[in-house]
């Protein structure tokens, strides 16, 4: 006679991929076979039983959990890492911006002087380039428009924040326009500067005399 | 920085033990009750072959000989002073689609002539010192002579004769368990 003994397992697995959920499974397996030269045969009234197996449950059971990492954990876990990286990212950007505000500020309130360019021939009109700034040039109340002396324009680098329509009266910018003869204008472009003051002699050389002169420059003032 | 958050993530995304359903936490626990729980089984998650088999491991089948009987027995205390109820099963032979679990083990382990446990749900619990028990079995007997086998059985002399070289073969399942295997819940082995 053999007395089977079956014993409960009961799996609990974790299926999850967002959060844990748990399915369960029952199952049973081998838990002692008992065997015994007894047999019920003995007690048979017709003496015919010659092998008994009894198959019972087992009073000891088994429960197994299994648990697997899910997406909430995960992202929880990467979360603590990322966090690091961003304070270290954090550190570094506000690094790089206090650079590039104090370099913005600084171009913003001061002018520095750059290379100047200068013609090739004939007297010297300067200007000069910055980017987004405007330069302004003084034109002295004394200057003589003359073949040659055309050095009317004077280069002078000066605050911003300290512009003067009055007194600085011709504004250079990419295109520069100016009144030089009655109600003449001529343009002249910084970006191509090729011969703009031939134009300007040309006409000086129309009207030669000094009170037309102090007229084009008393026009020029009053621009 | 958000390329290298990004990798990092990607990284530990298709990296992770959840992606690849390794390293679990396993917890096993074991305990016991006072009293056996029920324990419920069927043709399909049990598997129970049973047959007298001669000295080359192949199963005989004479009815005139030998009877195998398969039956549940209940006791409790209505029925305690009669002393239960016994419950015989039909005989079932095994065929591969009576093994489903794993029908190719019927060409295997050669089990033409086999019994096999019948279809149905079957629960076995308590003990016989509980006021509750049920339980499965298995009975092997010599033919008697009866209006049911129209006395067919054959001389006791031959009966023992026929018995003295056979041996009775038991193959039910066990179920193992791998926790590293994230798909399978369990591992199926015969034990005879």
């Amino acid at each position: 006679m053999i007395d089977l003994s079956l014993q409960k397992i009961t799996i609990s697995t974790s299926v999850g991929i967002f959060y844990p959920q748990i399915e369960t499974f029952e199952t049973m397996a081998s838990a002692t076979a008992a065997y015994d030269t007894w047999t019920y045969a003995e007690q048979d009234s017709m003496n015919t039983l010659i092998f008994q197996l009894m198959i019972f449950p087992f009073n000891e059971f088994t429960s197994i959990n299994r648990k697997y990492q899910s997406l909430s954990e995960l992202v929880a876990q990467l979360g603590g890492i990322l966090h690091i990286l961003v304070m270290i990212g954090a550190v570094i950007v506000k690094l790089e911006l206090r650079y590039k505000r104090t370099i913005y500020f600084s171009e913003k309130l001061y002018i520095f002087e750059q290379p100047k360019k200068k013609r090739e021939d004939g007297p010297s009109l300067t200007y000069m380039t910055n980017s987004n700034v405007i330069q302004l040039t003084k034109i002295p109340s004394n200057s003589k428009i003359t073949q040659n002396n055309l050095n009317i324009v004077k280069d002078e680098v000066i605050p911003k924040t300290s512009v003067n329509k009055e007194e600085y009266k011709i504004r250079m910018s990419p295109i520069i326009k100016r009144k030089i003869l009655d109600d003449e204008e001529v343009d002249i472009n910084l970006e191509n500067l090729e011969n703009p003051l031939p134009n300007i002699i040309k006409r000086e050389e129309s009207s030669k005399n000094e009170k037309n002169l102090n007229t084009k420059k008393s026009v020029i003032d009053n621009m | 920085m958000t390329l290298i958050i990004l990798a990092l993530i990607a990284y530990f995304l298709f990296d992770s033990d959840m992606v690849q359903k390794i390293n679990p936490n396993t917890i096993i626990q074991s305990g016991a009750s006072t009293r056996r729980p029920p324990l419920y089984f069927n043709e399909k998650n049990f598997t129970l072959v049973f047959g007298l088999t001669d000295y080359n491991n192949n199963f005989q089948r004479d009815d005139s000989i030998f009877f195998i009987q398969f039956y549940i027995f209940q006791e409790d205390q209505t029925n305690m002073a009669t002393g239960g109820n016994t419950t015989f099963l039909p005989q079932v032979l095994c065929t591969e689609s009576e093994l489903e679990n794993a029908p190719n083990e019927f060409t295997e382990m050669n089990l033409t002539n086999s019994y096999c446990l019948p279809k149905g749900s079957y629960s076995i619990r308590g003990w016989w010192d509980e006021p509750e028990m049920q339980y499965f079995g298995v009975n092997v007997g010599k033919c008697f002579n009866s209006t049911t086998n129209n006395n067919s059985c054959k001389s006791q002399e031959e009966i023992d004769e026929f018995l003295t070289d056979k041996w009775i073969d038991i193959f039910y399942q066990n179920n193992l368990f791998d926790a590293t295997v994230a798909q399978m819940q369990f591992f199926r082995r015969g034990n005879s």
